[in-house]
């Protein structure tokens, strides 16, 4: 009886020793997403687009995780629903959050100035930035993240709203797309998908 | 009551009880601004709205000089001008309607001092895609306990185009609603953070 008990502790001992030390490496590399994580071939296609501050090219950012929403500064409900999330998940991140770029593509390139979607980005976290261009261009952009935008029609006040895709489309440090993350994530799982680019 | 306001002790408390009197009309008068204020607690109300919130706004100035690169050459473009949604920013208020009356009711137009129009509208979810609408015909709010209608972020919401003063945390502002049974219900609504 004595042997088998001693080597069942041994055992057990074993056992919770390689635990300890795998358990957390386990957890801390926890590489699965909350998003839809995507393997695109290449980078995406270059991009210029006109901010409040001048010109903006899509490789300005490398280095950054890259966060980009396709939204316009007259919607009420979805858009300020999303950038106040990305606010949150940015406070959430702390310090690394220097490496996170918020972007609104915006899908009203009419209505939207560069000095609009600033003032607007502006009031939901200094550090994001806008983006217009003609709508050509625009939907260039767009078509190759599979983003879909159109008009349509609004009230008498409200003139035209236009109908969007509400995706997040996520790049990583290298220019890369990584992650597509839908409008449902919350808070919490957004920050732990960028956090596993970071 | 009959010990205290005794015969023998009537002549000495008349003062007391002209103020009971008193008093007693003035509650009764606080009363009724209440109930047709009904901006909510009141339970007798046809309609009971509640929980009524905005997100927080900015305003948004197109004529805005940013880092001082354009001068002001568009002087007519003033805060009156809203047309198209321009000039201001957008909002959205949400709330809570509850019918307690025995017809069906429906909520057609609303109308506030903070936005240049109002709209009611819809946003529906389709394959990934916000399709935002107006609502034809306006909102139903059918009678009965268990058919509260809420008009929540994602769904409905009484959208305020061209905002004309910004909407911050804490602020609260008046929103006049109108009911096609219930007539026009002015509600308090408060900016918050959802």
């Amino acid at each position: 009886m004595k042997r088998p008990l001693m080597f069942g502790i041994a055992a057990a001992i074993l056992v919770a020793i390689v635990a300890a030390a795998v358990v957390p490496r386990l957890l801390a590399s926890d590489e699965s997403f909350n998003g839809t994580a995507v393997d695109p071939d290449g980078p995406p296609e270059e991009f210029t687009l006109v901010s409040a501050a001048g010109d903006v090219n899509l490789s300005d950012y490398r280095g950054s995780v890259v966060v980009m929403y396709f939204g316009y500064t007259n919607c009420p409900d979805f858009c300020p629903a999303t950038l106040s999330k990305l606010s949150k998940v940015r406070e959430q991140l702390g310090d690394d959050a220097d490496d996170v770029q918020v972007l609104m593509i915006s899908v009203d390139p009419e209505r939207d100035s560069p000095e609009r979607l600033a003032q607007y980005m502006a009031s939901f976290d200094e550090s994001f930035v806008g983006l217009t261009g003609s709508d050509e261009t625009l939907r260039g952009i767009a078509a190759q993240f599979g983003i879909f935008f159109q008009k349509a029609e609004g009230g008498d006040a409200s003139g035209y709203t236009v109908d969007h895709s509400t995706t997040l489309v996520v790049l990583d440090q290298q220019g890369r797309q990584r992650l597509f993350l839908p409008y449902e994530l919350t808070v919490d799982q957004v920050s732990h998908d960028l956090e596993n680019l970071l | 009551m009959s010990r205290i306001f005794g015969r023998s002790n009537l002549r000495s408390c008349w003062p007391i009880l002209l103020v009971a009197v008193v008093a007693l009309v003035m509650l009764a008068a606080c009363g009724d601004d209440d109930g047709d204020d009904s901006s909510g607690s009141d339970g007798d109300a046809a309609i009971v709205v509640t929980d009524a919130w905005a997100r927080p706004a900015i305003l948004l100035d197109d004529d805005a000089e940013m880092e001082g690169e354009e001068t002001a050459e568009e002087g007519e473009m003033d805060h009156d001008d809203m047309e198209m949604g321009m000039g201001g920013a957008n909002g959205a208020v949400y709330m809570t309607i509850e019918n307690n009356a025995d017809d069906d009711d429906r909520l057609v137009a609303a109308e506030t001092e903070v936005a240049g129009a109002v709209e009611l509208h819809n946003v529906n979810m389709v394959e990934g895609v916000m399709q935002m609408r107006e609502v034809e015909g306006g909102i139903e709010i059918p009678a009965g306990e268990s058919a509260t209608v809420v008009l929540e972020p994602g769904g409905l919401h009484v959208m305020l185009i061209g905002l004309n003063q910004a909407l911050e945390v804490g602020d609260t502002f008046d929103v006049e609603l109108d009911f096609e049974q219930a007539g026009t219900i002015t509600v308090e609504v408060e900016v918050r953070e959802p």
